[in-house]
């Protein structure tokens, strides 16, 4: 019974994945090996001088430099996550919401405005950190421009994922399993030790090394806290590559074809750890878990959930105000930091309604909400037909659904940038090439979200209805959206959020007349209008913390 | 209408979970599929149902051919117009019990009224009447059930398949839906092919039972008759034949023949199936196994009496349940209406068996295969 439109679906579907993903990263792949940027005009020939002329000293010290980074926020990042996740799963910590929110609220504050924030906060004798150490006599301060800053930051910012993937898995783990240990005599370090640790161990490694794989190709934090002094990581480097004059796009695809590869190498590792299913999102059926009395140790683990929260919101957010809010930049000591009378708000008036700011926000406004609908609506046809259908060659699609993750946003960028110059297709320079940037970043993400909650649905429900006379189409409109709607509005909503934030690839797809927001953030802080950055950042985290819990209910539909 | 299957098969890659495998229901009966789980009984309802396509083979559901994979005839499942009451119940969360229920004719655009009259009618059929309002998400495992069976019925199928439809409902529910079924399902005079592991609702059900093994009919028939009669050892433990001990027949007169266990050589005399070689099975009810006193001095027993000693005396209100086992080794199985008995485990005991009440069948494969429900 083979019906030759059986195969339309599944070739629409590749056709639109090949745009989005292959096509890109194969583009990069060829200009590598060619002596100039391909379809742009130039002639071109076939050379390997592009990877024989990466080694040397320079690159050398930034893959260096990328490795003591990543390693160094992989350590912070799991050590805040972990105790993050055990102290709200098993403990009787105090505030318990609180926590939970703190553990993942830095997730959606922008790695591009926290890297502006902890610069105004810990670089040089200025930063308002180091107003405040040296104010109160300690004959040290923060130095957050350099490798052990970088690692930091990263430490900070991408724990919540850590938090997410441990928690549901500690949350998977049934109590009962730790009191049958308990009962048998064990005491509590040999039931983390015997128990607890080896069921979470494939989470463990997973988050380790998702996260690291995540900061190995990360552009906005290395560019604004390591650029300036010096330091370069090889995303870093890969930008200076395209952006320096003269560019060199060969060499520059040559280096993303070897960030690329190292990225897809932990991604791939870490999917076989976990078994191919990487949903953060299946939890146990309501279960309380057996809750650890800290007794005195409670103020303790109260306490480093506080300097985290102190670390990763509070600071920066005090930093945005004074850049936001202070119109005298010059500041002596700690007593001039909370001195009322340089406060205005007459910086944070003229910052929005600086025109490029009203136009960056339509811009993030449209390309997002572009992305989130587009890329939603794909993201349910393609986890509808890897779950639901027969038809040929669907097992595939998922694969390509999510490979962007292993692909550095830098590397997506260049490849969307010089496929879309190649199409005889007027992209180029209109917001459509940034929601195409986006669905193709994002893509994972979406799919990841309607993916689960379609897997979850028993497909008796569709079948009952089918047996009730209904055709695939009503069952789809009648029973499998509305069971869905939940992960669908939730696949939206996480793109909406992801793509407004987008700095990275966006970098390399925007006009003059198509800046985003993030964009014009990052440009201000090039030119060193930190009042303006300040007071950009201040606005866009707030509407995106809103917007973020306004759609808590639609993140949590996905569980 | 009446369902015809004839030569079903189906593949799942190199393993064959149906092979050649016939069904006949007559209209207005019930036919009840028995297994164990993996023996094709579901997957059979699937291909009847057409959620599963068969590898080869013709169904027919009264006068329409809704399967031929020779003349590649292949109705969807959306036009063969049956009911299906499914494990899960299959009930849509987000409709209501009057929602769910009123699907099918919604689907089949029949008029509101009809609708309302129709669906107030199979409610009130299942004894769910006051239930219409009621959301889906907010009702017990057997009000599910029943909204199940309300849909199914509800746009007048030809055919009603049930795949295992009690099996997460508690025992006294249980029960109970079981009797209300039967008594629906012949008052209406629907065709039905039910699908179970649990030979009580086979037995209680069926008007037909097919015995299925490894996607093979191992014996059909009526429930007494099958009951009484078993072709096999296999079909025998499905049926509740708890005592069956494999054995080799060394006389036999007629349909009288003596078979020596070979757990320890004890002769036992039985009623001998026509079809079987010298390698037999012994094969008992529960309920014909007597287990008496035995005293010190009671001397040699007599035919198809056997020592033992009572390892377990299970109270179970209507009955109690023994089990003795002999020097050889031989664990015998026995209910006893007796329930005053004073017996006590480590007690020596006397286990007798009527030779009516021993069937000497042959064996076909492993019985203990059957315990995995």
């Amino acid at each position: 019974m083979t019906n030759p439109a059986r195969f339309a679906v599944p070739v629409a579907l590749y056709a639109v994945l090949a745009l989005l993903v292959i096509v890109p990263i194969l583009m990069i792949g060829y200009a590598s090996f060619l002596t100039a940027q391909p379809f742009s005009g130039s002639s071109t020939a076939w050379t390997a001088a592009n990877y024989a002329q990466l080694w040397n000293g320079e690159i050398g010290l930034a893959a260096l430099n990328t490795l003591v980074c990543a390693a160094g926020g992989t350590i912070v990042a799991m050590i805040v996550g972990c105790g993050m996740a055990w102290l709200v799963t098993r403990t009787d910590i105090p505030f318990k919401p609180f926590v939970q929110l703190a553990a993942i609220m830095p997730l959606f504050i922008s790695v591009l405005v926290a890297s502006a924030a902890w610069s105004s906060l810990g670089s040089g004798r200025t930063g308002y950190l180091n107003i405040a150490l040296a104010s109160v006599g300690i004959p040290w301060h923060v130095n957050i421009e350099s490798r052990t800053g970088i690692a930091l930051v990263f430490g900070l910012y991408y724990a919540p994922y850590v938090f997410l993937f441990v928690q549901s898995a500690l949350a998977l783990v049934h109590s009962d399993m730790e009191e049958a240990a308990a009962v048998s005599g064990a005491p509590l370090g040999k039931i983390l030790r015997r128990i607890t640790f080896p069921l979470v161990k494939p989470a463990l490694l997973g988050s380790m090394l998702l996260v690291f794989a995540l900061m190995v190709e990360d552009f906005p934090v290395p560019q604004l806290l390591g650029s300036p002094v010096g330091i370069e990581t090889l995303s870093v480097a890969i930008y200076n590559l395209m952006m320096h004059v003269p560019a060199q796009p060969n060499a520059a695809s040559a280096l993303s074809v070897l960030l690329m590869l190292a990225t897809a190498t932990l991604v791939f590792v870490q999917r076989r750890l976990l078994g191919g299913n990487d949903y953060r999102t299946v939890t146990g059926k309501g279960m309380q878990p057996r809750v650890l009395r800290l007794g005195r140790a409670r103020r303790l683990a109260f306490g480093f959930v506080t300097l985290y929260v102190l670390l990763a919101i509070v600071a920066p957010a005090f930093a945005l105000l004074e850049g936001a809010f202070r119109t005298n930049m010059y500041i002596p000591d700690l007593g001039a930091l909370f001195a009322p009378s340089g406060l205005s708000v007459a910086p944070l008036v003229a910052a929005l309604t600086d025109p490029d700011v009203i136009s960056g926000a339509e811009n993030s406004l449209g390309s997002g909400l572009g992305a989130a609908l587009a890329g939603a609506a794909l993201c349910f046809v393609l986890a509808y037909v890897v779950h639901r259908t027969k038809l040929p060659g669907r097992a595939p699609l998922e694969y390509l659904a999510t490979l962007p993750v292993a692909v550095p946003a830098l590397v997506l960028g260049i490849g969307i940038l010089w496929t879309w110059l190649a199409a005889p297709l007027p992209v180029y320079g209109t917001l459509t090439i940034l929601a195409i940037g986006y669905v193709s970043r994002f893509l994972p993400q979406g799919y990841r979200a309607i993916s689960s909650s379609i897997a979850q649905i028993h497909e008796d429900l569709e079948h009952a209805a089918q047996i009730a006379g209904a055709n695939r189409l009503q069952v789809v409109r009648r029973i499998t959206l509305p069971l869905v709607r939940g992960g669908v509005a939730s696949s939206a909503f996480i793109l909406l959020i992801l793509s407004i934030r987008e700095l990275t690839a966006s970098l390399f797809l925007y006009t003059t007349s198509t800046r985003t927001l993030a964009i014009v953030i990052y440009e201000k802080y090039v030119t060193g209008s930190w009042s303006a950055v300040a007071s950009i950042s201040l606005v866009f985290t707030l509407v995106l913390a809103i917007l973020t819990l306004a759609g808590r209910r639609w993140l949590n539909a996905r569980t | 209408m009446s369902i015809d299957v004839a030569g079903l098969e189906k593949s799942f890659g190199d393993v064959r979970v149906i092979a050649d495998l016939d069904l006949h229901v007559d209209a207005g009966k019930m036919l009840v599929l028995l297994g164990p789980s993996g023996c094709g009984k579901t997957t059979t309802m699937r291909a009847i149902a057409g959620l599963d396509t068969p590898s080869a083979g013709r169904i027919t559901i009264g006068e329409t051919v809704v399967f031929d994979a020779a003349k590649a005839i292949n109705v969807p499942v959306d036009r063969r117009r049956v009911g299906m009451v499914f494990q899960s119940y299959a009930i849509w969360p987000h409709m209501t019990v009057y929602e769910n229920v009123a699907f099918p004719l919604e689907i089949a655009r029949t008029p509101r009224a009809e609708t309302a009259a129709r669906v107030a009618e199979v409610l009130e059929l299942v004894g769910l009447g006051d239930f219409a309002a009621r959301g889906a998400s907010r009702l017990s495992g057997g009000q599910m059930q029943r909204v199940a069976l309300a849909r199914s019925l509800v746009n007048k199928p030809s055919v009603l398949l049930l795949d295992e439809p009690l099996s997460n409902l508690d025992a006294r529910l249980r029960d109970h839906l079981r009797v209300q079924l039967r008594e629906i399902q012949t008052q209406l005079k629907i065709t039905a092919v039910y699908v179970t592991h649990d030979q009580h609702e086979a037995l209680s059900l069926a008007d037909q039972i097919v015995v299925l093994r490894a996607g093979s009919v191992l014996q059909s028939g009526e429930p007494i008759a099958l009951y009484r009669a078993p072709k096999t050892s296999t079909v025998a433990a499905f049926l509740g034949y708890s005592n069956v001990f494999d054995a080799t027949l060394t006389a036999r007169t007629g349909t009288s023949g003596v078979a020596r266990l070979l757990a320890g050589d004890a002769a036992i005399r039985g009623t001998v199936n026509a079809a079987a070689a010298a390698a037999v099975a012994a094969c008992v009810r529960p309920n014909d196994v007597r287990v008496a006193p035995l005293n010190a001095d009671a001397g040699t027993l007599p035919e198809n009496a056997f020592a033992a000693e009572l390892i377990l005396a299970s109270f179970e209100g209507s009955h109690i349940h023994y089990q003795a086992r002999t020097a050889d080794g031989v664990v015998w199985d026995a209910i006893s209406a007796d329930v005053l008995g004073a017996l006590r485990v480590g007690d020596r005991v006397a286990v007798a068996v009527a030779p009516d009440a021993v069937l000497l069948l042959p064996q076909d494969g492993s019985a203990a295969e059957i315990d995995d429900d």
